[in-house]
Parts: structure tokens; C-alpha cells; sequence
């Protein structure tokens, strides 16, 4: 059974960017949180946060590809800013099931429009 | 004269009457439908599409005679036998060597050296014979005892129905009743209804055929949104698709001249405008990369 | 041991952008991988474009998203619906990967490595036994690349690789970029490796390129087959009777005539060592 704690910790550190900060910081602090047994928390604290830190960002960078794809026009006018908001966006929201990549385009175009509204409120 | 005018459909209540009608035209479509003779052919296994598909029967399946007559003035002009001038097509004063046509291109070249009139001409038909043979011989087409028999019911269907419909009109008018907007109306929309409906199969393709259309426009829709095609791929466009879709490319002239209303008068059928372009839509569909 | 399963030559792994120019030359494909998962809600157009593919083609399912490796067990919906496409298709075979993609209700988005433990090796085995429930077609499994090692190893990659085939039994979908990917970022020896899997359950080869990113050679499937790569796939073909070998480029597409050159050269390959005409 130790083995579904670690993927689930694994998984957290793949898409929680804070998480993984505070687990590669101090690896003890997390490990409540996370379930582990000490020794197993010492064990993961071996992984290189740079590799890990490079598949989390490929992960996103799929996630955008993806929704790129499914939002042509509006990557198109927000040009390089589709991007940053992606980022930003990325860090809220994970998306899951067969239709991941649709119901993260459709989030994320929520997303782009509340923060449109916030801007346009924050201006009045 | 008593009895056509006091009877009981002549003085039927109108609300009745019209639920009689209703079901008056119910049943005749049903029957006429019943009579008429259905396309089977949407149960044929489609053949496969080939790699190299014929353009030509492939024009000839989406829009008959015209669709052929498009595809070999396109080939034309792409090749220089022919040349825009004045948004109007004509012969190239210096075309390559004529001996290299195909009967049928040195058809339509010879007619653009002549006085045209509006229609192609009879002559070029019978260049597309093949074609149509050979489309016919793979049920694509539907056969003309179909389009008799079907158009024979329908219209006696019609009949039935504008017969009943106008009695009860004049009845009800000779009557002093002037309320038949509903009637009317029923009248004019159940003819068109019945004709839908029984001479579904009286189109120029067999279900067979639309479906064979539409499998090879879904195979090959994606020539259209390439950047370069090679000529051979722009012939099977304009096939498969039409003129319009060379919109964007660097035969946009051309399209631009076929869609100009006195070119697109030009290429009328002479057979008496037959010429729809059936099938249509094409098969998109999503694929993707996978990880 | 899989003598049984047909020979089915090289093929393409399908990409929606190249559909029209497979059709163009379909005489050079002999089957086609398509991604399990792109049709298991598939919409009327999904549903005709597999159709059209399926009677052009033999199609093998690869799959994408099913978590093998997931110790909290399998997606009863996501099984469902692959194995009634599995069941549409009717494949010789069909694939996932040695992975798992969820855990903890996160969808991770992408193949991650398993640590090489026997529990995992367990987990994996008791998944697999599950899925065969539904889906009676042989299941090839396939080997990944992963940026990190899980720490905690009991054993190497390629010992847990032949223990999870050897115990459920399954073919082995050999990506030869994957493992050239992995020997490069790890420096170990391919060879090495060769040799402590259970070669004659290989079934099928996947191969394309990578690139190179800080240092890091990425499977990235967006570049032509590396020279090193064909000379993997040239030993393996040479030593065992794969039943096809599949081109697996997803990004960058070059024109279709650059894809159909690497599956000339991978024809060649197995027509020189008589695994097809």
C-alpha cells in the first residue's frame, strides 16, 4: 500500500509547484501532509529537483500545446500573452478524464475571461 | 351543383376539416412512399479509396457534365492552352503543341475559339459517356427507372392532395367562408413534403454514391489547407470540391474568374441543367498526437 | 511464444495534419497506430475517420491513459470504453506503457516512472489481470523515458521490465528511441540491457527522434530517427521476429514524403533479415 502514497506524492510534486518548493526546502515539514514514512520521505528527497522540476514543466508545457490547439483564434489575438496567462492558470486548475484537454481549454478560456472582468473592474 | 356544395366535406367545420385534411395528406404520403422505389444501395460496402483517384469521374460524381467541364478548363488554363482575359476565358495565343490534348480538351479548346453561347456545348457530353458508365456501373448513380417511377407516384400524390385541398377551398369560398389561410398554407407545404419524402431517391446520386463521395472528400480534405500542392493534387481538389475551395491558393485567379456570374452561367449544363452538386460536406474529424 | 500473432510490417503511428497524404500513399503503409485514447469519446466525425481508417488499414490501439502502474487501481470507465474500441477494432494486439498517469485523483497528464519494486511490479500484474477481464486481445506492454529515477530501486529497469512480462505474461512493444533516450541521460549500456530482457517476447518496435534540451536528451518525437536509433533497431530486427515496427512522430511534422523515407529504410531492415516482404 505504500506504493499508492508515494505515486500520490509523486503526482503532487509533478503539479504542485509550491509542494514541491516546500518538500525540496524540507522534505521533513511535507511529510505529515503527504503520509510518508520518514523513511520513505528521505528516500524521495533523493530525486534531483531540477529533473523534477523540468518534467513538471513539460507537463505544463503539453497542457498548453493541447489547449493551443483547441483555442486557435484566441491564442491568436492574445499572442504572446496566451502564454503568461497559461502559466498563471496552470497553477490552479489540473485537468482529468478522457476529455482533459477540452475541459482544460474550456477552464482555462473561464479563466481568461475572469481575469478579463477583474482588469476592466480594477480600472473603474 | 346542390350536392358538390352541401356535402359533408364541403361543410365540414374548418378546424375538423383541416384535421381531416391533415390526415388525408398523412396517409397519401404514406402510400405514395409505400409505392415508390427505395435507393438500397446505402448497404453496399463502399470500395476503398485509391491512391491516385481520377479526377475527372471523380468531378463527373460531384457535379456531373459541369463538374468535368470545370476540372478540364482549370487543367487548361493551368497548362496554358487557355488564358484570363478581361475576366472571360479564351484561347492562348501561345498554347503548346494541341496535338498533346485528350479528345475531350481539344473539345473544350476548340469551343473557346468560337463564338460561345451561354451553354457548353451538346458535343462534350458524350466525352463524360464514360464517367457516367462507369459510376452507374457502381450504383453510384441513380438509375434513371427510379427517377420515372418515383416522379410518376409523387405527382399523382400531388395531385391527391391539391385536389382535396382546392374542393374544399372553393367550397368554402362559394360557402361565404373567407377563413382558409391554414388550408392554403397546408397546400402549399404538404406538396413539397410528399416530393421530399418519395423522391428521395429520384437525386442524381445513389445513397451508395453520396457516401463514396463524402468517404473520399473526408480522406483527402486536408490537400485543401496545405500550403503547396503539387498540380496533380490541385486537380483532385477542384474534383472533389470544386472551384471555390481554390480560394487562398495560387490558382485564387482562377476561382475568382469561375465564380464571376457570367463564367459561372457558362459552364450551364446543356442537358437542361442538371448540374447539382450532390453529397457535399466533408468528413473533418480530429486525430492528433498521442504521447 | 507470440509466433502466433500475425506480421504485420511497418507502419505509422496516425496523425490527424498527414491524413490525406496517407491516403496518397497508402501503399507504403502497411498498418497504423492510433492513440487509444483520442476515440474513446469520439464525436460523428471521430467515429467516421476511424471507420475510413479501419477499412484502409489494420489499426493497432495504443493506449495512453490507462495507469497500469496506478497502485489504487484502474479507471472502471476508462477500461470500459477502451476495451469496447478494442472490441470495434478487433486488433491483432494492442498496447499501453509501463507507467502509471494518475494517483491521488490527479491525472497527471503523462507517463511517469514506476520505482522498480516488486510492489510495483505486483501492482502492475494484478492491474493487468483486471484489464484482461475485459479485453481478451494480447496486451503489448511498452517501455518509457523518464526524466528521474524513482528512488528506492530493488531492482534495474531492465529486470523489472522482463519480471512484469514474464509474470502477466505479455508482449513487449520495444520503443527503441525510448531506451536510447534512457541509456544516453544515464549513461548506461544498451547492450547491457539487451541482455537481461526477455527479447523473444518482443512483439513490436516503436522508433523516431528526439531533441536536446539543458543537456538533456528528450523524447520529444519531433525529430527524424537518429543514426544510433536505426542501428538499435537494425540488431533487434536481426535477433528477433518482431511482427512490426511503427514510426512515432508527433511533432514538427516534416512533409509526409521525409516519413515515408524512414519507413522505406525500416522496410529494408526487415526485409534484409526476412521478417517481411
Amino acid at each position: 500500500m505504500e506504493l499508492a502514497v508515494i505515486q500520490k506524492s509523486l503526482a503532487l510534486f509533478y503539479t504542485d509547484s509550491k509542494l514541491r518548493s516546500r518538500f525540496f526546502a524540507n522534505p521533513l515539514q511535507v511529510q505529515e501532509e503527504l503520509g510518508l514514512s520518514e523513511q520513505k520521505v528521505l528516500e524521495l528527497s533523493t530525486l534531483s529537483p531540477s529533473q523534477v522540476n523540468l518534467f513538471a514543466t513539460s507537463l505544463k508545457h503539453k497542457r498548453l500545446g493541447e489547449v493551443r490547439e483547441l483555442l486557435p483564434l484566441t491564442a491568436w489575438k492574445l499572442g504572446k500573452k496566451f502564454n503568461s496567462l497559461f502559466w498563471q492558470y496552470a497553477e490552479t486548475y489540473m485537468p482529468e478524464g478522457i476529455r482533459k484537454h477540452h475541459n482544460d481549454a474550456i477552464a482555462f478560456a473561464t479563466f481568461i475571461v475572469k481575469n478579463a472582468e477583474i482588469a476592466a473592474s480594477d480600472r473603474l | 351543383m346542390n350536392i358538390w356544395l352541401h356535402n359533408p366535406i364541403a361543410e365540414m367545420y374548418g378546424p375538423y376539416f383541416l384535421l381531416f385534411y391533415a390526415c388525408a395528406i398523412a396517409i397519401t404520403i404514406f402510400v405514395c412512399w409505400s409505392l415508390s422505389t427505395k435507393d438500397l444501395t446505402a448497404n453496399l460496402p463502399l470500395p476503398l479509396v485509391p491512391s491516385n483517384p481520377d479526377p475527372y469521374e471523380i468531378a463527373y460524381l460531384r457535379n456531373s457534365d459541369t463538374g468535368v467541364m470545370q476540372l478540364v478548363t482549370f487543367d487548361l488554363l493551368v497548362r496554358d492552352y487557355l488564358q484570363v482575359e478581361d475576366n472571360s476565358i479564351e484561347r492562348s495565343p501561345t498554347h503548346p503543341d494541341i496535338s498533346l490534348l485528350t479528345p475531350s480538351e481539344r473539345e473544350l479548346f476548340d469551343w473557346f475559339a468560337q463564338q460561345r453561347t451561354r451553354f457548353l456545348p451538346a458535343s462534350f457530353q458524350p466525352h463524360c459517356e464514360v464517367y457516367r458508365r462507369r459510376l452507374q456501373a457502381q450504383q453510384f448513380l441513380s438509375l434513371d427507372e427510379w427517377q420515372v417511377q418515383n416522379s410518376y407516384v409523387g405527382s399523382i400524390g400531388i395531385l391527391i392532395i391539391l385536389g382535396l385541398g382546392l374542393y374544399k377551398l372553393t367550397a368554402a369560398l362559394a360557402n361565404g367562408h373567407h377563413n382558409v389561410g391554414f388550408l392554403i398554407t397546408m397546400m402549399i407545404f404538404s406538396p413539397f413534403l410528399l416530393w421530399n419524402i418519395v423522391c428521395s431517391s429520384s437525386f442524381r446520386l445513389s445513397d451508395r454514391g453520396r457516401n463514396y463521395l463524402n468517404q473520399l472528400q473526408a480522406a483527402f480534405a486536408q490537400l485543401k489547407d496545405r500550403e503547396t500542392n503539387s498540380f496533380d493534387d490541385y486537380n483532385l481538389i477542384v474534383a472533389l470540391f470544386g472551384v471555390s475551395v481554390l480560394t487562398g491558393t495560387p490558382y485564387d485567379f482562377y476561382q475568382q474568374i469561375f465564380a464571376t456570374p457570367t463564367t459561372s452561367s457558362t459552364f450551364s449544363s446543356s442537358s437542361g441543367g442538371c448540374g447539382s452538386s450532390c453529397g457535399g460536406g466533408c468528413g473533418g474529424g480530429c486525430g492528433g498526437c498521442g504521447g | 511464444m507470440f509466433s502466433h500473432l500475425p506480421t504485420l510490417g511497418v507502419g505509422i503511428g496516425f496523425r490527424h495534419p498527414f491524413r490525406s497524404e496517407l491516403f496518397r500513399q497508402q501503399q507504403q503503409v502497411d498498418f497504423l497506430e492510433i492513440v487509444a485514447e483520442h476515440y474513446l469519446d469520439a464525436s460523428f466525425h471521430q467515429e467516421q475517420e476511424l471507420e475510413l481508417l479501419a477499412a484502409h488499414f489494420p489499426i493497432i490501439p495504443h493506449a495512453i491513459g490507462l495507469s497500469l502502474g496506478s497502485a489504487e487501481g484502474l479507471d472502471d470507465l476508462y477500461l470500459r470504453k477502451l476495451a469496447a474500441l478494442i472490441k470495434r477494432l478487433n486488433p491483432p494486439w494492442w498496447s499501453e506503457h509501463i507507467c502509471f498517469t494518475k494517483a491521488g485523483g490527479i491525472d497527471i497528464g503523462h507517463l511517469s516512472p514506476l520505482p522498480h519494486t516488486r510492489e510495483a511490479v505486483d501492482v502492475l500484474c494484478r492491474n493487468i489481470d483486471r484489464v484482461r477481464r475485459y479485453i481478451d486481445v494480447p496486451l503489448i506492454l511498452e517501455n518509457i523515458t523518464y526524466m528521474m529515477a524513482i528512488p528506492g530501486a530493488e531492482m534495474t529497469e531492465a529486470q523489472f521490465i522482463a519480471e512484469v512480462l514474464e509474470r502477466s505474461d505479455c508482449g513487449l512493444l520495444l520503443d527503441v528511441t525510448n531506451l536510447h533516450i534512457n541509456a544516453v541521460n544515464y549513461n548506461y549500456d544498451v547492450r547491457d540491457f539487451f541482455n537481461e530482457l526477455p527479447l523473444e517476447r518482443v512483439v513490436q518496435l516503436h522508433f523516431v527522434g528526439g531533441h536536446w534540451q539543458d543537456g538533456v536528451l528528450i523524447d520529444s518525437h519531433s525529430r527524424s530517427t537518429p543514426s544510433e536509433v536505426w542501428q538499435l533497431i537494425a540488431e533487434v530486427v536481426a535477433s528477433v521476429a518482431v511482427k512490426g515496427i511503427v514510426l512515432e512522430r508527433d511533432e514538427n511534422l516534416p512533409p509526409f514524403s521525409e516519413l515515408v523515407n524512414e519507413l522505406e529504410r525500416a522496410r529494408s531492415i526487415g526485409r534484409q533479415n526476412q521478417r517481411w516482404n
